[in-house]
């Protein structure tokens, strides 16, 4: 009779498979998180718009007192047949304060002429940006960015920043430092040539 | 040895340097010619950059400043003594006001800051950071907390006004939980990918012993001797 004796089993390797599985399961999972991550850090700021790129879209609470008379909510693409300048800005940002007066008067000056200036308050405090709009004069539309959204959108890297958008919404000027009332008329009136 | 009292020193009334002033608290406390006065930000000697204690005015404003040991030129070693056993004492003193007036508005302030990102300069925090915008920020925790706001409303202020990166530490909540779980979950896979690693490496060793010619053989030769005995 054939009897079963365990000491001449010879040694069986105890199993690791589960021990693998839950290794690179875990890898696979935290690499799959780092790339959503990724993907969801990079999908909030978008690509840069260019001169010829769509604007992107987006809607301003205005500060009161401060709509231009564009109401309490400007949507972008609302504006559509406009020309519009985007000026991004800080009260703290000395170099705002150099086109201030400027923008001001651009604004003014095209008064009537379906052109539409709005001011994107960045990284601010409210008494602070009040404070500026009072001391510059401005009257054109101006509100607060929540949460740097729009200034994401834009992929502002500082201010003061201005875009100029044409009567279809695309971006046509992108301008990166101070500018004055004459370079910025001429650069309007290129657009709505155009 | 002269002794002084005084409120509170302030470092932008010592002209010290332009961008030194800096805004902790400081309650009443005991001073002594004989220390030497460290500017907290810079480390520079106060009294080497030819300020004279005559010569700094006393604030009520807010101030900070370091007690550093006396190494005057003529402290001796029962001075020094004497002096390490003052520091001690005053070290003691100052760091009572310094735990009872956490609460003051510029403390708190100060602890809130210390939660916040410049939004300006990568990584700097709000509360060392000198900018302008900074400086707003600041004024703005100030404003909020003599308006009656806590700690934890001032902060949610702020994340939802600029958005949950002026946040030194992410919220561990919604999507950003993945930050905080993801290095977790990684470093376990890496430990059972370890763990699985050095197991198949001591094994492929035993296997190896068992497969050995001699031990084979062995091991069928007992294996044959027991099939014949069986039958």
């Amino acid at each position: 009779m054939v009897t079963t004796d365990s000491t001449i089993q010879p040694a069986q390797p105890a199993s690791k498979k589960p021990l693998l599985i839950a290794g690179v399961a875990a890898l696979i999972i935290a690499l799959v998180a780092l790339g959503v991550v990724a993907m969801r850090l990079a999908g909030q700021q978008g690509a840069r718009p260019i001169p010829g790129n769509a604007a992107p879209d987006f809607t301003l609470a205005t500060f009161s007192g401060y709509d231009g008379g564009l109401g309490k909510e400007v949507k972008l693409s609302a504006l559509k047949g406009k020309v519009v300048v985007i000026n991004f800005w800080g009260s703290w940002c000395v170099e705002c304060t150099k086109e201030a007066a400027d923008l001001e008067a651009t604004y003014k000056k095209y008064a009537g002429r379906d052109v539409v200036f709005i001011g994107v308050d960045w990284l601010d405090t409210e008494p602070s940006a009040l404070a500026y709009l009072a001391t510059y004069g401005i009257t054109y539309a101006n509100g607060f960015d929540v949460q740097s959204k729009i200034a994401k959108q834009y992929r502002i890297t500082g201010a003061p920043e201005t875009f100029i958008i044409d009567k279809r919404g695309i971006v046509r000027e992108v301008i990166i430092q101070p500018i004055g009332e004459q370079r910025l008329s001429e650069m309007i009136d290129r657009v709505i040539r155009d | 040895m002269k002794r002084l009292e005084t409120d509170c020193i302030r470092f932008s009334d010592l002209n010290h340097k332009e961008g030194t002033k800096n805004t902790k608290n400081c309650a009443k406390r005991v001073i002594f010619e004989s220390f030497v006065f460290l500017c907290d930000l810079c480390g520079e000697n106060l009294r080497q950059s030819g300020l004279e204690i005559r010569d700094w005015r006393l604030s009520r404003e807010i101030g900070d400043w370091r007690l550093g040991i006396a190494r005057g030129r003529q402290a001796n070693l029962q001075s020094l003594i004497s002096n390490l056993l003052i520091t001690g004492a005053l070290l003691f003193l100052v760091a009572l006001p310094v735990s009872a007036q956490s609460t003051q508005p510029e403390d708190q302030m100060y602890q809130i800051a210390k939660q916040l990102n410049c939004p300006t300069c990568a990584g700097r925090n709000l509360a060392d950071c000198p900018t302008d915008t900074c400086t707003q920020w600041k004024q703005e925790i100030t404003t909020q907390l003599k308006a009656g706001k806590s700690d934890a409303e001032v902060l949610a202020y702020f994340k939802d006004r600029f958005g949950s990166q002026v946040l030194q530490e992410p919220p561990k909540e919604g999507f950003l939980l993945v930050m905080w779980v993801m290095p977790i979950v990684a470093v376990i896979g890496l430990i059972a990918l370890a763990v699985f690693v050095a197991r198949r490496s001591s094994s492929s060793v035993k296997l190896s012993s068992v497969a050995s010619p001699t031990q084979a053989s062995d091991y069928e030769t007992r294996l044959e001797q027991q099939v014949k005995d069986a039958s």
